[in-house]
């Protein structure tokens, strides 16, 4: 099924092709749009029949734990589909309040091997939230020795670096200039090859890959093992995403075959495929 | 009042030694896998019994880092490994994927840290890891003096945190820059230190940096201790042999004089002016005492200024001549000190060299070079020898 990562509260346009969306909370989410409980209760009475499941993914500190409660608890009386989260006190306060939240582990780049869904699955996680930076082979390799359903990001621009550090108002400020951009684009200085998009939040600065992950080679071989396919609409265009979404939806529908998929969505937006069929290494000797 | 420990990287056995004899109480390793720095030298199974025994001799714990966030291939390997290092006579792991911290717990009577990259940042994250049975929590960089001091009063955990040396950009855990530009795996030891590149932004002629400068708590120990830390971490394991001997010997005699209460201002600015010396970079308290701003970063690209005040380390002595693997360039008439590991500081004037075939010289000019020296001193080995700026 598609779940679509979105970027504001008016979810018509995407109602034809799934019913199931990603939205983060206000003051508690990195790189998601963000909406207050109010918000989340009127998208859930406009939206009678959509899954939502909220990202609060940023690390918690002390002084956020008291609020976060009260969120959590206001969360638990709300209809949502479930939390995605990244800080382990998320676990400890449904635990502890004994809240009734379906929960999905998610901590960006740690969730890359069957060991640690299973224990996840063990302290009561619905759902794991793969890391981008595994292989397709080991996602299947997950699937086939964890229970716990899968959640695995194919498209968007996923975020590879986050820092508390306000970097770039620092840099801008220490350079005594006026910053007038939302989002910015950094690439390594001498190299031509790769951009990254670079931004700060009040929570910090994240890094961004500018190229649109191109997962689809990689969806087609997975879509039958995975509870949920992550599309991202962060920094897409709408237009575009409504395409991507359509080519999708038609092929899940099979009215596009795969192989036509493949080729239209390459057309569409390139063919970086992450690390779906690349392996990293770590040591260089 | 149990004092606090003074914890030491070592990249290998002679560190590991040396980290022992300048005055940690405990040193961490990484074995040859599954440690978070893939290319240090590290340490085998057998490097890691004699470092055991070399360190539990003179009353010091080792641990060893199995903190890489383990992919399906790496887990096959593990559990025999990790009986392996147990049986070696290991301390403590430090992890940072739970799934580990349940099989240990569950199979050997051996403590269990949780590392930084796990990032653990709040009491209910860290009462949530007491259940777990995890016995030391190594804090995130970004937790602050009144967040320590709250996790320390409301958990009573054994709580660790860094005192010295680099510091991520990025919260640890939650950064895969390496993957992205180098196919490096940062969270399987293959960081590439990519936030110390230089990058241009928005357009060809504006550089960019993300790099921060150091972490020096030098200044704040006393406060620390008495937040009730357990464990003053020292970053480093790619470090020298030297930078471990005058850090570790810097953070000992300051420990030290303030459990004695006898520290003075002029200890403190003849030790901060050590470590100022042996860094390679400017340094700060980052988020000790606020969010980090911009005087903890740097804006034009890297900073590090090379240090060639190491000439050498002690490796034997018959009768008065001493020898000594030659590090940096020094000569006959140079004014120069040592430094021992009963943390004295001994200034001298060298008026003789010889090379390894006994012959005399008058310049000590070949990096990893035996060279030989005639002392009327007496000094222990593994006493390290660096251009004279004390005296």
């Amino acid at each position: 099924m598609l779940l679509i990562n979105v970027n504001k509260k008016e979810l018509d346009e995407y109602l034809e092709f799934t019913n199931s969306f990603i939205i983060g909370l206000e003051n508690y989410s990195i790189n998601y749009y963000e909406v207050s409980i109010k918000e989340i209760e009127e998208i859930l009475n406009k939206y009678k029949n959509i899954d939502l499941f909220i990202s609060i993914n940023k690390n918690i500190f002390n002084k956020d734990i008291k609020d976060l409660e009260t969120k959590l608890i206001s969360l638990s009386k709300l209809k949502i589909k479930g939390i995605l989260f990244y800080d382990l006190s998320i676990l400890e306060i449904v635990k502890r309040l004994n809240l009734n939240i379906d929960l999905v582990i998610h901590q960006t780049h740690l969730i890359t091997n069957y060991n640690i869904c299973n224990y996840y699955q063990d302290k009561g996680c619905k759902y794991a939230y793969l890391s981008t930076e595994i292989t397709k082979d080991e996602i299947e390799e997950i699937e086939a020795k964890t229970n716990i359903k899968l959640m695995v990001y194919f498209l968007g621009h996923p975020i590879i670096s986050h820092s508390k550090r306000k970097l770039v108002s620092n840099y801008y400020l220490y350079n005594e200039k006026e910053d007038t951009r939302d989002i910015h684009i950094i690439k390594e200085h001498g190299k031509d090859d790769k951009k990254y998009y670079l931004k700060e939040t009040n929570k910090g600065t994240n890094i961004l890959t500018y190229d649109i992950l191109n997962g689809t080679k990689a969806f087609i071989e997975l879509k039958n093992k995975i509870e949920y396919a992550i599309l991202d609409n962060n920094l897409i265009d709408d237009k575009l995403f409504l395409e991507i979404l359509e080519l999708y939806k038609l092929n899940l529908d099979n009215k596009l075959c795969d192989k036509d998929l493949i080729n239209k969505m390459n057309n569409l937006i390139g063919t970086n495929d992450g690390f779906f069929y690349l392996k990293t290494t770590y040591k260089v000797k | 009042m149990e004092k606090v420990e003074l914890l030491s990287p070592a990249g290998d056995l002679e560190r590991l030694k040396i980290a022992c004899i300048y005055g940690a109480d405990a040193v961490y390793i990484g074995g040859q896998d599954y440690s978070l720095r893939a290319n240090a030298n590290n340490f085998s199974i057998s490097d890691i019994k004699e470092g055991c025994k070399f360190a539990h001799n003179l009353g010091k714990r080792v641990y060893l880092a199995l903190n890489i966030v383990f992919h399906n291939e790496d887990i096959m390997g593990v559990y025999n490994y990790i009986k392996g290092v147990v049986d070696s006579g290991i301390d403590a792991f430090i992890v940072s994927d739970l799934f580990l911290v349940r099989y240990i717990k569950s199979n050997f009577k051996v403590e269990v840290h949780l590392s930084t990259q796990a990032s653990v940042t709040n009491y209910l994250s860290v009462n949530f890891l007491k259940e777990e049975k995890v016995d030391r929590v190594v804090l995130a960089r970004e937790v602050d003096r009144d967040g320590i001091k709250e996790i320390i009063e409301k958990t009573g955990m054994d709580i660790e945190v860094f005192i010295h040396g680099a510091m991520c950009t990025f919260v640890s855990g939650r950064c895969v820059l390496s993957n992205y530009f180098t196919n490096r795996d940062s969270n399987r030891g293959g960081c590439a230190q990519v936030c110390r590149f230089c990058f241009d932004i928005d357009s060809e002629d504006e550089r960019f940096s993300m790099a921060v400068k150091d972490l020096n708590m030098a200044s704040y120990l006393k406060d620390m201790i008495e937040l009730g830390i357990k464990s003053f971490k020292i970053e480093g394991r790619m470090r020298s042999p030297f930078y471990l001997a005058v850090v570790l010997s810097s953070y000992r005699r300051l420990i030290d004089a303030i459990y004695e209460d006898n520290l003075t201002d002029s200890l403190l600015e003849k030790e901060l002016k050590i470590l100022s010396r042996v860094s390679n970079r400017e340094n700060s308290t980052h988020f000790y005492f606020k969010e980090a701003n911009l005087e903890d970063q740097y804006y034009t690209g890297r900073q590090e200024i090379s240090n060639q005040d190491y000439l050498g380390i002690i490796l034997e002595k018959n009768d008065n001549i001493y020898t000594i693997r030659q590090r940096n360039y020094f000569k006959v008439g140079d004014k120069v000190e040592f430094i021992t590991p009963n943390m004295d500081i001994i200034s001298l004037e060298v008026t003789n060299l010889y090379n390894e075939k006994n012959e005399p010289i008058e310049v000590a000019n070949q990096a990893d070079a035996i060279i030989k020296m005639k002392l009327d001193i007496d000094l222990p080995n593994y006493s390290m020898l660096r251009k004279a700026y004390l005296t």
